[in-house]
């Protein structure tokens, strides 16, 4: 009875780990017009409405990008950025966008990318900004949290 | 805890670790998600954050002023900021669009379509940011008293060019007489040869049924 007890824990302690493995494995890439490129990586990724929401690993910035024109391209959302802002050290600073694409796969099966190869996972979220400063910054991850 | 605990909560561990590694590859490989570090290097890559005090670091894009986003208010319905992004909404006969789905939103799986403003037409004839429309091809242009509207190539995956492929028209440069000009989103106008579906004239989509508005006989 004790073993079955504490299998039963330990099957619950390998569930409660499943989340946490799984969530914030977002990864950023920037590149600034000069070429120098920096990646922030654990990042959590949040979705409501179109509006998406990039926490970085220390938890000390957000990035929040609004979009519009969502429509699909077969079971893949596709959407264009047009507001960006940084949250971060207690002020709000707006990032002028020239242009974006978001790819949201809101389903569970893998989707394909419009005419590539590469496939997008069961609730990920690709995004590519360009700045007016010639910013270059794309966003690959799981989405860790989807509201209306 | 005895052995058999032991064991059990080792093989559930390392069972349930995997699982999410392994969520990336479609082909079903072992390798993490996260890229590498000793595969292929990023040219100048610098280590994350860069910014004081940590998060992320746009240094370039804040320097100075913060700047304003042209037409960053979002397309709120209901709210006193609320744009008109369809300047032009004729009364006409309806030219239904038989090929789209029924419902409200039904072409867009049910999601309501609104426009992104930074892009011409809010982006229903393509991603083509206003601020790099010399990129676009340019495809004519409609005069309307003192204002010309320019038009531009439909990009194949956007929702404009769905709804000329479901009535069969074909764009062309806007420009000669007797052609379908259809009005989008924020005064964006395409133009494309009648056909015997859609016969010359103006036209403004409406957007949740996705079908054309003829405008009003004068």
């Amino acid at each position: 009875m004790t073993a079955v007890r504490a299998l039963l824990a330990a099957l619950a302690a390998s569930f409660a780990l499943l989340p946490v493995a799984a969530r914030a494995d977002g990864v950023m890439r920037v590149q600034q017009s000069d070429g120098a490129v920096q990646v922030y990586h654990d990042l959590k990724i949040r979705l409501a409405g179109h509006t998406v929401w990039i926490h970085s690993g220390d938890r000390k910035g957000v990035l929040e990008v609004a979009s519009g024109a969502c429509s699909f391209v077969r079971e893949l959302q596709r959407c264009l950025p047009y507001a960006t802002t940084l949250h971060q050290h207690g002020a709000t600073r707006t990032i002028v966008l020239q242009q974006g694409t978001v790819y949201l796969n809101l389903t569970g099966d893998l989707q394909r990318l419009p005419h590539s190869s590469q496939q997008l996972l069961p609730h990920a979220l690709l995004l590519f900004l360009h700045t007016m400063h010639g910013t270059y910054v794309s966003v690959k991850g799981t989405l860790d949290e989807v509201s209306s | 805890m005895n052995r058999f605990a032991q064991s059990a909560f080792v093989v559930s561990l390392v069972a349930a670790l995997p699982v999410a590694l392994l969520a990336e590859q479609p082909h079903g490989s072992a390798l993490p998600s996260r890229p590498a570090p000793a595969a292929r290097p990023e040219p100048a890559a610098r280590p994350a954050p860069a910014g004081a005090g940590g998060g992320f670091n746009f240094n370039r894009d804040l320097g100075g002023r913060g700047g304003t986003q042209r037409g960053a208010q979002p397309p709120t319905a209901g709210s006193t900021t609320v744009r008109l992004p369809y300047q032009r909404r004729y009364t006409g006969p309806v030219v239904r669009n038989g090929r789209a789905p029924g419902g409200p939103w039904g072409w867009n799986h049910g999601v309501a379509w609104a426009p992104a403003p930074v892009y011409w037409g809010g982006g229903f004839w393509g991603p083509w940011a206003l601020a790099g429309l010399p990129t676009a091809v340019y495809f004519g242009a409609i005069p309307d008293g003192q204002i010309v509207y320019p038009s531009y190539q439909a990009e194949p995956d956007s929702p404009g060019a769905q709804l000329l492929q479901d009535y069969g028209l074909q764009q062309t440069p806007c420009g000669p007489p007797d052609l379908v000009v259809i009005w989008g989103p924020d005064n964006s106008v395409i133009c494309a040869v009648p056909n015997s579906t859609v016969g010359p004239g103006n036209y403004t989509v409406d957007p949740e049924t996705f079908s054309l508005v003829s405008a009003p006989p004068p």
